[in-house]
């Protein structure tokens, strides 16, 4: 099918048809589906520790599932398995789409994909063995790292191949995100494992590094591969066209320029200038949010509005980008605050809330051209339940946070009692990861039926039809 | 635009730019930190054999998804005290009158001396702090004027200082931690009860701690059949808590490991950067 396509490219200079790109990026299928598994693993592992949060009692004869393995098990799960890994298909067939190109490089991408899978898997079972490294966002033991990277490579070189086999014309906002991104991640998570793992700096200067590979980790890896997704999808869905290049362009350069410098909070024992450096620069930061979200929200009003439900889940993402950007600021301002459950409310919604549904919108947009199927089972039903979880998750992180802050700043109130009032504020968010778990299994079955109905539609093609195939393969590739 | 290049060249040069000023830039000017020279030797000194290996266990447990090992210093005061009134001592009594009416300047004075440092003025600013030592020492006393870090973290008692960079050179990784839904870890060898109590928290929180929302960890321990005479380190542990008869429970090695880094976490020395005054009373 691959080379048909090909060829007629090559010798007719008319682009390929939506319908042909698609179905020749199928294998995408692989690592999107991988990474919708992880997902549901990811936020199961999330409900136990929410649960063991309130209820200490709670498996508590098991060293694998103790706190703290399950909390950043859960978090490398979202980030490695999930985010980066469904970011990657999203983003490739995204560059296919604007490039007007079929994909390039399955055969590689299928096989980075899988290593990909490997290197999560060994990294989350060396989190439970207890081989974690002991750095936030970094835990994964030498084994599952250096998978990991290694078919980064091999992934992140077919994307650039995908870029460079675009049709010549105007690059697309999405472009430059993806592009950006390609770059940024291995630079970032080969400087910090070998800052910190392979050649150890001494002191707090691990601080620093770690400091500046979470901030790079989120602001620039999961930021970039976020809006490349709403930059894409918003105009889209909405039949509209990007309100302003130029707002886009001030938004990526100033992300681009700011973007590595945050992260520093308050209170960290680093040198002052580092702090009021990181502080500011999430100030600063605010200028790319605020430019992105006010193009895309022109954007959806300039929409023609077609009643798409897909819409809800990019709008929603907007949405929790903006507020991240907000309450980045306050972390960065407000003394104890980022040390409450705050601080992880931010994190969790920036990680659900804003990079998860503009992610499973995409997925849900891709999966049936992806199989050539349709099927809408579920979309309301997941969608409904991701961005109730998300919402209650954060809501009672980021209210019981401020509380807590309070409590805390007051000397007089003891310690286990500031815990044990914010109880119910964490009963609430397990509630949320249950909507959440709900939802990711609810997208991951409409996916996998869209899978299976395509692949049945193959194999009854091939049986019946064994002997002409051949000359149907053509008609089959077109439509 | 356009083109792919200059996006990558873009890029590039921003990110060594951030790499250049957050990575480098720190590690020039902390990075290359020394011991520091203390009058009682060098601080910090590195973990004993024990307490570097309950490290690796604070580590592989994730006890920093929880624990943070930070202390906040929001402001700063001062205490001058006395601690020898000198030979004239009528003229050290005026100018004790002088500086804190409200004090027995007889009293304090006579019963100023070097292990009794006697508190003149508590929580004022540096000036006035320097302007009554200078007076004293006119008058022929001695008087100190100590340094009073406050802030939440040191009321709560997590800490008589800020910590500051000189306190994690050896831990290897640092686990400074960025969450306090436990307490604050970093003087805690200063507070902890005895190897007993620690082991008991750990087998069950509760036991120690009636409300406390922390995991148990009675994976770090064995619960064996008793040999002809119970283990000399098995928890007294009674009611709901008790093994099945017949049994008792055992901390692993891992668990008394645990125990010895815990107790070995103190960022207490009063140091140049961090000054802290040692605690006048316990």
């Amino acid at each position: 099918m691959n080379g048909s396509t090909s060829s007629s490219v090559s010798t007719t200079p008319a682009p390929p048809t939506s319908a042909c790109i698609d179905s020749s990026a199928r294998i995408l299928l692989l690592p999107i589906v991988s990474s919708l598994v992880w997902l549901v693993i990811s936020s199961v592992l999330a409900l136990i520790a929410s649960v063991k949060l309130h209820s200490p009692t709670v498996l508590a004869d098991s060293s694998w599932l103790t706190y703290g393995h399950t909390r950043p098990a859960a978090n490398d799960a979202f980030v490695y398995g999930f985010a980066s890994q469904a970011g990657l298909a999203v983003a490739l067939w995204i560059l296919c789409r604007l490039g007007r190109n079929t994909l390039v490089g399955a055969l590689p991408i299928a096989i980075g994909s899988i290593f990909w899978n490997l290197g999560v898997t060994f990294g989350l079972v060396g989190i439970f063995t207890g081989h974690t490294t002991g750095f936030d966002w970094l835990e994964f033991p030498k084994a599952g790292s250096f998978i990991l990277l290694a078919s980064y490579g091999v992934l992140g070189i077919c994307a650039l191949l995908n870029f460079r086999a675009r049709q010549p014309g105007e690059t697309y906002p999405s472009q430059w995100y993806i592009l950006a991104a390609l770059f940024w991640f291995p630079w970032l998570f080969t400087t910090a494992r070998m800052l910190l793992v392979q050649f150890p700096v001494r002191g707090v200067m691990q601080l620093a590094v770690s400091g500046w590979f979470t901030n790079g980790l989120f602001t620039l890896w999961l930021t970039s591969l976020g809006l490349a997704v709403l930059l894409y999808f918003i105009p889209k869905i909405s039949q509209a066209q990007l309100f302003s290049r130029s707002l886009a362009l001030i938004a990526f350069w100033s992300l681009a320029v700011f973007g590595g410098w945050a992260g520093f909070y308050r209170g960290l024992p680093l040198p002052a200038w580092m702090i009021s450096t990181g502080a500011a620069a999430s100030v600063v930061l605010l200028v790319p949010m605020l430019a992105t979200v006010a193009n895309l929200w022109l954007t959806m009003g300039q929409g023609t509005h077609a009643k798409s439900g897909l819409l809800g889940y990019f709008k929603y993402s907007l949405i929790a980008f903006a507020l991240c950007g907000v309450f980045a600021v306050f972390n960065a301002f407000i003394p104890q605050l980022r040390l409450t459950l705050f601080g992880e409310g931010v994190e969790q919604l920036f990680l659900y809330g804003f990079v998860g549904l503009a992610l499973l919108g995409a997925i849900h947009y891709l999966a049936p051209r992806l199989t050539g199927q349709e099927n809408d089972k579920f979309v309301c039903w997941s969608g409904m339940a991701s961005t109730f979880g998300i919402l209650l998750f954060a809501a009672a992180f980021l209210i019981g946070g401020i509380l807590q802050q309070k409590r805390l700043i007051d000397g007089s109130v003891p310690f286990l009692d500031v815990m044990n009032k914010t109880k119910m504020f964490i009963r609430l968010s397990t509630l949320g990861v249950l909507l959440l778990v709900i939802g990711n299994i609810l997208t991951l079955a409409r996916v996998l039926l869209l899978v299976r109905a395509c692949c049945q539609a193959c194999c009854s093609s091939c049986c019946s039809e064994s002997k002409p195939s051949v000359k149907l393969k053509p008609a089959g590739a077109a439509r | 635009m356009n083109h792919g290049p200059l996006i990558f060249l873009g890029v590039l040069v921003t990110f060594v730019m951030s790499w250049w000023g957050l990575i480098f830039a720190p590690q020039v000017q902390i990075g290359v930190q020394q011991n520091a020279s203390l009058v009682d030797g060098i601080y910090p000194r590195p973990r004993a054999g024990l307490a570097e290996q309950g490290h690796h266990v604070y580590v592989a447990n994730g006890c920093v998804q929880c624990h943070s090992q930070q202390v906040r210093q929001e402001s700063y005061t001062f205490d001058v005290v006395l601690t020898a009134p000198g030979t004239n001592n009528e003229i050290v009594i005026r100018a004790l009158g002088k500086i804190a009416p409200g004090i027995n300047a007889g009293a304090v004075a006579a019963a100023a001396t070097d292990q009794k440092p006697q508190t003149i003025l508590t929580n004022v600013p540096q000036g006035v702090a320097d302007d009554a030592q200078a007076r004293l020492k006119k008058a022929g006393a001695t008087a100190k004027t100590l340094f009073i870090p406050l802030g939440v973290d040191i009321a709560r008692g997590w800490g008589s200082r800020l910590t500051v960079a000189a306190d994690y050179l050896y831990d290897q990784p640092v686990q400074v931690g960025h969450s306090r839904l436990g307490p604050d870890l970093a003087n805690y060898g200063q507070r902890a009860p005895s190897t007993k109590l620690i082991l008991e928290h750990l087998y069950d929180p509760r036991l120690t701690m009636d409300k406390s929302l922390m995991p148990a960890h009675r994976y770090l321990f064995e619960t064996k059949p008793v040999g002809k005479k119970p283990s000399p380190d098995a928890l007294a542990l009674t009611g709901k808590f008790a093994p099945p008869a017949g049994h008792e429970v055992v901390p692993k090695p891992e668990a008394l490991q645990l125990v010895a880094y815990l107790q070995s976490l103190r960022a207490s020395a009063p140091l140049f950067e961090a000054p802290a005054s040692p605690a006048p009373q316990p």
